[in-house]
């Protein structure tokens, strides 16, 4: 076993942090019925009656699933994830997330060209013309695709509006 | 005679320069859709639903089935070439095309694939033709309790047949009912589980949350597993296809038997994974060849081959004649029936004939044509998939949050999005199943108005849902198989006392 195939989560952990964030959904789910009532009136079940059961529903589930995983005694040595398994995931996530922060900023279309030379230039290994001209690339294909072939305009930011796009 | 009348009719809206283009076009997206890791059929009707938004409805159906077709076949493609299953319902196809590929016999493996699936969704639209008509009628009788018994069933069909944990279905439905009720609430307008969040006014749309939990969450399982596209060359020869085609006969017995379990597992809420997984099941057990199974025999693959078509063609008759999606893509293809404005339900076929019928005609020509599209451009998306994954994962992620944000033109969807994919991607680690998540997310609002539509005719009393024979013996399905898991658990404790089930999922 080298260090990079060592469980980082097993696979009894992942389960009970699991069914604690349901149950938390669960919870939530409960508290927001209760803005409403959750009675009966003239009209039938109020506002927030069917939603009071679905939260109970779900925080009596989670229990059930975190029983199973205590239950279940393979499930404490297995491993969920390993070091190695983690960090393929998150050099891969990572990038995603900051594309959709870019989103807020940029406009879609220019964090998607950022988005694709980053992940090919420094993740994938190709040299800058070749990052570059994919990048934009695809960039500016989705451009013409949406804003004139579908006539279904993708979010704009400062760069489009300096070049007269708008 | 069935419906045939109206078929012919069906095929006159169908057959139309704009539609049959549509047919070629949305194929082509369905089989590279349906070839590219980590997008899938459900996944791919969603991205292109908001671009149907301002067409005719027949004709953005069109076009959503046919990508649906597509991709099934498109999965079955990288099983056989690369051992990748492209959808999970080609998983059972990769146990003996792969060992067909590797041993030069890929052209056969690929043709006998695609030939059977062909005949399982022909079977599957067969069937939709000569039964939606009279289901259709049926479902005219129904009133509010009927159909709230219906969804129940359909929910508890979930948690007695899926074969997971039944706490992970259940919490799977509970999930997807609560996401379905943020927002306003359309019969007293209250603004429910918003928790004051002004962007979830208008709801979690159900196009959002399957973007992330197909898309974004099988992209990461797939990066976790670090993917290879070893694979074996791709090159369909007309003589390869007309041998395979010679002898498709001879596995009468497994298409007749493969057809039968498609159909069944599409009209109950099965779907078409459970389906091809039981084919290939049941053939291994009682076919003829059993001792090739697994080392490269045709049965092996023609067997989920066929129900997996014959599974996702029929999964549309529960959803054009109840409202009730028989699969995860229906489901998204529901949506969209409610999004352009119509009513899924036995009213289509009294109002909507159109549709209807143009969508059944549909299936049939889009299911031959896709066939031979499948089998000409088998050596261009094999192609595809030697684009290194390094260039490709990228790509679909920006399609994906091009997708999200055409929903609503919304950024808060984005977030919505990766929020959504990192569930996706340990729920889906932890066996818990998402499909039904996504029905109970498209049926929650009409489950609920069943329910309180019921409770008004009643006025607050539950013996409504035992009211009358049908009512009482829907309901009365649907206790049965929500208690399954536990009647077979109880079976299994008194049958072995000596040492308890350790595991319940296969």
């Amino acid at each position: 076993m080298t260090a990079d195939d060592r469980p980082l989560v097993s696979r009894r952990t992942l389960e009970l942090a699991t069914a604690l964030i349901i149950f938390a959904i669960g919870t939530a789910v409960l508290f927001g019925a209760l803005e409403y009532k959750i009675g009966w009136d003239d009209g039938g079940p109020q506002p927030g009656y069917f939603p009071f059961y679905v939260g109970l529903v779900i925080m009596g589930g989670a229990l059930g699933i975190a029983v199973q995983a205590l239950v279940h005694g393979d499930w404490r040595m297995t491993a969920s994830i390993t070091a190695e398994q983690a960090k393929r995931v998150g050099t891969f996530f990572v990038p995603v997330f900051g594309f959709v922060a870019l989103c807020n900023i940029v406009g879609l279309y220019v964090a998607m060209a950022l988005y694709l030379l980053f992940t090919m230039r420094l993740q994938g290994g190709y040299g800058w013309v070749h990052s570059i001209t994919v990048a934009f690339g695809t960039a500016v294909a989705f451009f013409m695709m949406f804003e004139f072939l579908f006539g279904q305009p993708l979010l704009k930011g400062p760069v489009e509006a300096w070049l007269g796009l708008q | 005679m069935g419906g045939f009348e109206q078929l012919i009719h069906g095929f006159g809206v169908a057959v139309t320069g704009y539609h049959v283009l549509l047919m070629l076009v949305g194929v082509l997206l369905g089989i590279l859709v349906g070839v590219l890791p980590g997008l899938g059929a459900p996944n791919g009707v969603t991205l292109l639903l908001p671009l149907t938004f301002s067409m005719q409805p027949v004709s953005a159906i069109i076009l959503l089935a046919s990508m649906y077709w597509g991709a099934l076949f498109g999965g079955s493609t990288t099983s056989i070439l690369f051992n990748i299953p492209g959808e999970p319902s080609s998983v059972a196809t990769t146990f003996d095309g792969y060992p067909m590929a590797q041993k030069g016999r890929a052209t056969e493996a690929l043709s006998y694939a695609f030939l059977s699936a062909g005949f399982g969704a022909l079977v599957g639209v067969l069937v939709i033709t000569m039964l939606s008509g009279y289901v259709a009628d049926f479902a005219l009788r129904f009133s509010s309790p009927e159909y709230f018994a219906v969804y129940i069933l359909a929910f508890a069909s979930f948690v007695g047949l899926s074969g997971a944990s039944p706490f992970k279905t259940i919490v799977s439905i509970a999930l997807g009912l609560a996401f379905a009720a943020v927002g306003m609430d359309s019969v007293s307008g209250s603004l429910r589980l918003t928790f004051g969040f002004s962007e979830l006014l208008r709801g979690i749309s159900f196009l959002v949350a399957v973007i992330g939990l197909f898309g974004i969450g099988e992209l990461l399982l797939t990066m976790e597993e670090g993917i290879k596209f070893e694979g074996v060359a791709a090159r369909v020869t007309l003589s390869g296809t007309l041998k395979a085609l010679m002898n498709m006969p001879r596995y009468w017995i497994a298409l007749l038997r493969s057809s039968l379990i498609g159909v069944w597992m599409g009209i109950t809420p099965g779907g078409p994974t459970a389906a091809s997984f039981m084919s290939y099941g049941l053939a291994k057990r009682f076919s003829r060849r059993r001792a090739g199974f697994g080392q490269g025999e045709p049965e092996g693959v023609v067997s989920p081959e066929t129900a997996d078509h014959a599974a996702g063609s029929s999964a549309m008759l529960p959803m054009l004649t109840l409202g009730i999606p028989g699969s995860a893509t229906a489901a998204v293809m529901m949506g969209g029936l409610m999004i352009w404005g119509l009513t899924p339900g036995p009213t289509l076929f009294t109002e909507q004939s159109d549709f209807v019928w143009g969508l059944i005609a549909s299936m049939y020509i889009c299911n031959i044509v896709a066939v031979v599209l499948v089998l000409a451009t088998v050596p261009a998306f094999a192609a595809i998939l030697r684009i290194p994954f390094a260039i490709i994962g990228p790509i679909i992620v920006a399609v994906c949050v091009i997708g999200a944000y055409t929903v609503a033109n919304a950024t808060f969807d984005l977030s919505l999005m990766l929020l959504f994919g990192v569930a996706g991607y340990v729920l889906k680690k932890l066996d818990y199943p998402i499909a039904p998540l996504v029905l109970a997310m498209v049926l929650g609002d009409k489950t609920e108005d069943a329910f309180r539509q019921s409770m008004i005719l009643s006025k607050g009393s539950l013996a409504i849902f035992w009211s009358n024979p049908l009512v009482a013996t829907l309901m009365m399905l649907a206790i049965v198989l929500a208690a399954w898991p536990l009647l077979t658990a109880g079976r299994r404790l008194f049958a072995a006392p000596s040492h308890a089930p350790t595991s319940s999922a296969p």
